[in-house]
């Protein structure tokens, strides 16, 4: 049928080359999409992480006003203002100045 | 599309050839006509279905790009975020987190009220967590809410 169908033919080949072309795009889509999700994720916790401590460490603050032992922990890291300095308070991982 | 099995079926008596074959040549050009009307509906049909392929493929290809834009984009400030964090902030707060289990271990009102609930959001600051005994506790000799035991026994 083919031999004497030349239009059918060409576009029966052309449609096989843009089924292709389709799962081609498909596939890299796919891995596209996983990569955007798992980078998403490594920020999404890097963040947690940080928020996380960033309540930790005003707990601990909050702590600190009644149980004033732990006060030393937090000044090693100017995580609270020594009484009597006006240096603003640093948040664990914050590079401090040298 | 091998004809002459069709008519071969079909052929007439002998003595009625002469008024058939005007019947049959009809019919040849009537199935012609048949032929060539399912081959132009033949190749109308995959040229519609050409068109869809071709828009199912641009739309899919701009997907893709987008997708691969955003991931690019996205990728260096992840790695940059990653690498900070890892060199400037992750150890500092490991030392923090360690003195700070140091510090709930002598106070257990900051251990169970405050350090344990940051536990799931900070877990790789926190060690492993010990097995669960169902046997009976011990009791340890530094352990001030113990009672004491009796002599002699």
């Amino acid at each position: 049928m083919f031999r004497n169908n030349l239009l059918g033919s060409l576009l029966v080949l052309l449609l096989l080359v843009f089924g292709l072309l389709s799962c081609l795009w498909a596939v890299r889509y796919y891995f596209s999409v996983v990569e955007a999700q798992r980078l998403q994720g490594q920020y999404q916790k890097l963040q947690a992480t940080m928020a996380g401590m960033q309540s930790l460490v005003n707990e601990t603050i909050e702590y600190s006003r009644r149980n004033p032992d732990v006060d030393p922990l937090l000044f090693q890291y100017n995580l609270k203002p020594r009484a009597g300095t006006n240096v603003p308070p640093n948040t664990p991982g914050t590079p401090r100045p040298r | 599309m091998d004809t002459p099995d069709i008519f071969s079926q079909s052929t007439p008596p002998p003595e009625r050839l002469p008024e058939s074959a005007h019947g049959t040549a009809d019919r040849v050009a009537v199935l012609e006509q048949e032929c060539q009307d399912l081959r132009t509906l033949f190749n109308g049909v995959f040229l519609a279905m050409l068109c869809l392929a071709l828009a199912v493929n641009f739309f899919m290809f701009k997907q893709m790009r987008l997708i691969q834009q955003q991931v690019n984009d996205q990728r260096p400030m992840v790695r940059r975020s990653t690498e900070e964090f890892l060199q400037n902030r992750h150890p500092e707060i490991s030392r923090f987190m360690a003195q700070l289990h140091t510090y709930a271990a002598a106070h257990r009102d900051y251990q169970t009220n405050i350090l344990d609930r940051y536990r799931p959001v900070l877990s790789q600051y926190f060690p492993a967590a010990a097995p669960v005994q169902s046997v009976a506790p011990l009791y340890s000799t530094t352990n001030i809410m113990a009672p004491p035991r009796t002599p002699g026994r």
